[in-house]
């Protein structure tokens, strides 16, 4: 008998040493793929938040920030949910490498592949307005994300550059007055003449971005109106004219 | 015993040693000397550390045959748990240089040819000085060297025990061989 097979053997019984049970070694693979399926989920999730913001973003608006293009790109880029798409991307390919066969691909490979899955996912995620959802979400229930992430709404809180964004609590369309209260519970007393009778459709109960500008400490005249949030969840975003307006209540005075 | 496992495959005796340790046995005599060998020439370990190390390995190997999957030669996954039980212990307690001279003739002409060391560096070198190129190689050029000139696995049985992709094995290959010539040229070996 050869030394070490045989001092192996022996010690193998001596200790009752047996072989692991098959579940175990299976349940670890699974375990890998299936962090790996989370990590792309979650990858998936944040970079659909990344195309909403990217898609929500008013673009137009730079030139009220006296800010470059460039810079208001920079200003408005989710850099959380882009570190967020970062960091799950490369524990996805982490969990990847550890599953059996997983080193066997190149890392460049698992790197594209994992891109790939992230802005496929991410794309239908962001399509059916998961990536809104979340945000929205996060934004009302955790005022530090708003801090963190919410440099794309925080632009609408900037009134002495001429833009508002808040709950319409009440309307009187006769006099073309709202009343309109911002994230800080703050009233604003805003005149709608200057939409032209445009605000034929606003209700109060309504969030709206007004552009226009600032012409005393709680007062403000609007030239344009955006909508701040869409009817249904599921309804593709864009820029509604006022009339498209949901009226979940009726106007206080008409 | 022994002639029972002698027209069995491999991956018939990891079958047959979930059922019977006698076999498993069997199994362990095939590579307990490449083994001991590879751990030499890889990791320069003193005969004493290599033997720790390939026991533990071997009950490693055991604890784990129910991991052991068919699509791979189990040689592969054997050289793959005796490099990570060597890397583990090489972590714990730095190892005790060996002074074993781990080259056959035979061996030593076949590394030179296959690096095209005729080419580069007068023939007349001694396996000694050969040996001691291959220990002042970085670790993981060292291994692979190894392993496919010395213990002739393919790229792909490289790939399963080092656990990288092939193209990286070929790529380690390469400049596995480079830095060899170099440091040849550089010392004057």
């Amino acid at each position: 008998m050869s030394d070490i097979a045989k001092k192996a053997l022996e010690q193998i019984k001596e200790e009752k040493i047996s072989p692991e049970p098959k579940w175990k070694f299976l349940l670890k693979n699974w375990v890998y793929w299936g962090a790996f399926g989370l990590t792309i989920f979650l990858g998936s999730l944040s970079f659909s938040v990344v195309l909403f913001v990217m898609r929500e973003s008013d673009w137009d608006i730079f030139p009220r920030l006296n800010q470059s293009f460039l810079g208001f790109a920079l200003f408005i880029l989710p850099r959380f949910w882009l570190v967020a798409v970062f960091l799950f991307l490369l524990l996805a390919i982490l969990n990847f490498r550890h599953t059996k066969h997983g080193y066997r691909l190149s890392p460049s490979l698992i790197v594209g592949l994992s891109i790939i899955a992230s802005v496929f996912i991410g794309g239908l995620l962001s399509y059916a307005n998961v990536g809104k959802y979340l945000d929205d979400a996060l934004f009302e229930k955790y005022p530090l994300y708003g801090e963190v992430a919410g440099s794309h709404r925080n632009v609408w809180e900037n009134p002495e550059k001429g833009l508002l964004g808040g709950m319409i609590v009440s309307l009187d369309l006769e006099k073309n007055k709202a009343s309109v209260m911002d994230r800080s519970r703050r009233l604003w007393e805003v005149d709608l003449e200057g939409l032209e009778g445009n605000a034929e459709g606003l209700s109060v109960n309504f969030p709206a971005r007004f552009i226009g500008n600032q012409t005393g400490p709680s007062s403000f005249s609007a030239e344009e109106i955006r909508p701040g949030k869409i009817g249904s969840p599921f309804a593709p975003i864009k820029l509604m004219h006022p009339s498209d307006f949901p009226k979940p209540f009726p106007p206080l005075k008409k | 015993m022994l002639q029972k496992c002698e027209n069995r495959t491999d991956e018939e005796l990891v079958s047959l040693s979930l059922k019977d340790q006698e076999f498993f046995y069997c199994l362990l005599s095939r590579f307990e000397d490449k083994l001991l060998r590879y751990l030499f020439r890889t990791f320069s370990f003193s005969r004493e550390d290599a033997e720790d190390v390939l026991q533990e390995s071997f009950l490693k190997i055991y604890k784990n045959l129910n991991e052991f999957d068919y699509s791979f030669k189990f040689s592969s996954w054997a050289y793959r748990i005796v490099h990570n039980e060597a890397v583990s212990f090489l972590r714990k307690a730095k190892s005790k240089s060996g002074q074993n001279s781990y080259l056959s003739d035979e061996e030593f002409e076949k590394i030179s040819s296959d690096i095209n060391l005729e080419k580069e560096v007068d023939r007349k070198y001694s396996k000694e000085k050969i040996e001691s190129v291959l220990k002042n190689l970085e670790e993981k050029y060292r291994e692979v060297l190894v392993l496919k000139f010395l213990e002739d696995k393919s790229y792909e049985e490289i790939s399963d025990i080092v656990k990288k992709p092939v193209g990286t094995v070929a790529t380690l290959i390469n400049r596995a061989k480079k830095q060899f010539k170099k440091i040849i040229e550089e010392n004057h070996v």
